[in-house]
């Protein structure tokens, strides 16, 4: 099996899994599922980037769009603590 | 050089008297009893064994292939044929025998690459992340909000396998097309200099030197330990004073490769010792360039050797040994020039190739170093 579809599978295996435990924990709030499966896409793409830097290059704006996400929850929770 | 075309598909004529020759086995004109050149048995040979799979695409010839209107079934393959056909006709008249037409309409439709990320790669992305959307407005409407991370791990899956699809991917008949040509060059330059002797593959000095191969024109069976040939930039190198400095000058055929290997991997074998050469080598040709399956080295006081199971490009491999059998065992070939490059960088050596073969899907390459073992080295 090629790396890329090694990457995918993994990564696929990964956020089925730990979306199932949270789900599982009675875990609600969508942000918190969003946060786990960031830091999880973020790992399984720095191990499979040690082998190939040009993938860690062509995700990037994976990872953008995933941080304005990221952002986007966080401010919203910031916004709703200070109302 | 003689020149001749096919004039029927597994038929050439002989170039001595112009009898039809259909049996690749047979070395010799039974019209006139001339030598077949090899060049025009290798091509019956494709072409018999394309016969026998008995594929009607691939037993046709280019013109018939785009004549005919493609069928709803068979149209990718047929416009594909064509295509390569057509590139393969140009080559046969130019340069006969250097590349069969019939084996490029081989890798041209039956050998793509096994991938399970391929054409419905896209579609299958798209479904993720409609099913991902709607399990996010159903968990919304029905108040079950934990359905709602499966329903995000959906969509990133689906976001991720469309993105991934979208980029550019070539499959390894292309490359081994991209590649033959050149090597056929090279090949014809060996053949006709004839030079029967070793290669040496040079150290490098510096972090940014391309590694060079040098081919003696003259026997040489014990060359000095450096031929120190870093400053010459000619492709025919002629020293009066010293015939061990006569020959030709070559980049490496796996000099760019060893680059973008060394490029993904982010480092520079220069640096390495002979054990992270061991892990960076396998690390980089199995998995930054996918190039071969397994890569196994061994060090031994005399030299290298390197044993490398093909992976996805064992069709050019296989391709590059029958075609340009010159190149492949005496300069090595792609695959096997970028482990000798990069040993030749870490060991900071000059190397003699003794030896590189290709059998049933692996490399055997032996190397030797210039001017004796390690001990009288140092």
């Amino acid at each position: 099996m090629r790396l890329v579809e090694r990457y995918v599978l993994s990564y696929a295996l990964a956020i089925v899994l730990s979306g199932l435990l949270l789900m599982v924990m009675g875990i609600r709030e969508i942000e918190i599922y969003y946060a786990v499966y960031l830091i999880e896409f973020l790992i399984s793409l720095e191990l499979v980037a040690s082998f190939r830097r040009s993938l860690g290059r062509d995700l990037r704006p994976i990872i953008i769009v995933f941080l304005f996400g990221f952002a986007y929850t966080v401010a919203q929770r910031i916004l709703q603590i200070l109302s | 050089m003689q020149r001749t075309a096919p004039t029927r598909l597994g038929a050439v004529t002989c170039p001595s008297c112009g009898a039809r020759r259909i049996l690749a086995e047979m070395l010799y004109c039974d019209q006139c009893g001339k030598r077949i050149p090899d060049s025009l048995t290798n091509k019956l040979g494709h072409l018999e064994s394309v016969e026998l799979r008995g594929d009607p695409h691939l037993t046709t010839t280019a013109e018939r292939v785009a004549a005919t209107p493609p069928s709803r079934q068979s149209s990718g393959v047929a416009t594909s044929s064509a295509r390569v056909a057509g590139l393969g006709d140009s080559t046969v008249k130019s340069q006969a025998g250097t590349i069969a037409r019939g084996q490029e309409m081989r890798h041209a439709s039956l050998d793509a690459p096994p991938s399970i990320l391929g054409g419905r790669q896209r579609i299958l992305g798209a479904s993720l992340v409609a099913f991902g959307v709607l399990i996010a407005v159903a968990s919304t409407v029905i108040g079950a909000a934990n359905l709602s991370g499966l329903g995000l791990a959906s969509f990133l899956i689906g976001l991720l396998l469309v993105y991934l699809h979208s980029r550019p991917s070539f499959g390894t008949e292309l490359v081994e097309a991209s590649l033959l040509s050149s090597l056929a060059n090279v090949e014809r330059i060996l053949r006709e200099l004839g030079p029967r002797t070793k290669a040496i593959y040079l150290k490098t000095v510096d972090r940014l030197d391309v590694p060079m191969v040098f081919l003696p024109l003259e026997e040489n069976p014990a060359p000095p330990s450096g031929l120190n040939l870093s400053g010459e930039d000619r492709l025919l190198v002629i020293d009066s004073g010293d015939s061990h400095r006569t020959g030709l000058l070559l980049e490496a055929p796996g000099a760019s490769l060893l680059a973008l290997m060394e490029k993904e991997l982010d480092l520079n074998f220069i640096d390495l010792g002979n054990e992270d050469f061991l892990n960076a080598i396998r690390s980089g040709m199995v998995e930054s360039l996918e190039v071969a399956a397994d890569v196994k080295a061994a060090f031994t006081q005399d030299g290298v050797s390197f044993r490398i199971r093909d992976g996805p490009l064992r069709n050019m491999s296989r391709s590059i040994a029958r075609l340009v059998p010159n190149v492949a065992s005496r300069l090595g070939c792609p695959i096997c020039s970028v482990a000798i490059c990069a040993a030749v960088k870490a060991i900071k050596r000059d190397l003699i190739l003794e030896g590189a073969t290709h059998q049933a899907g692996v490399h055997s390459v032996t190397l030797r170093f210039s001017g004796g073992s390690t001990d009288e080295a140092s």
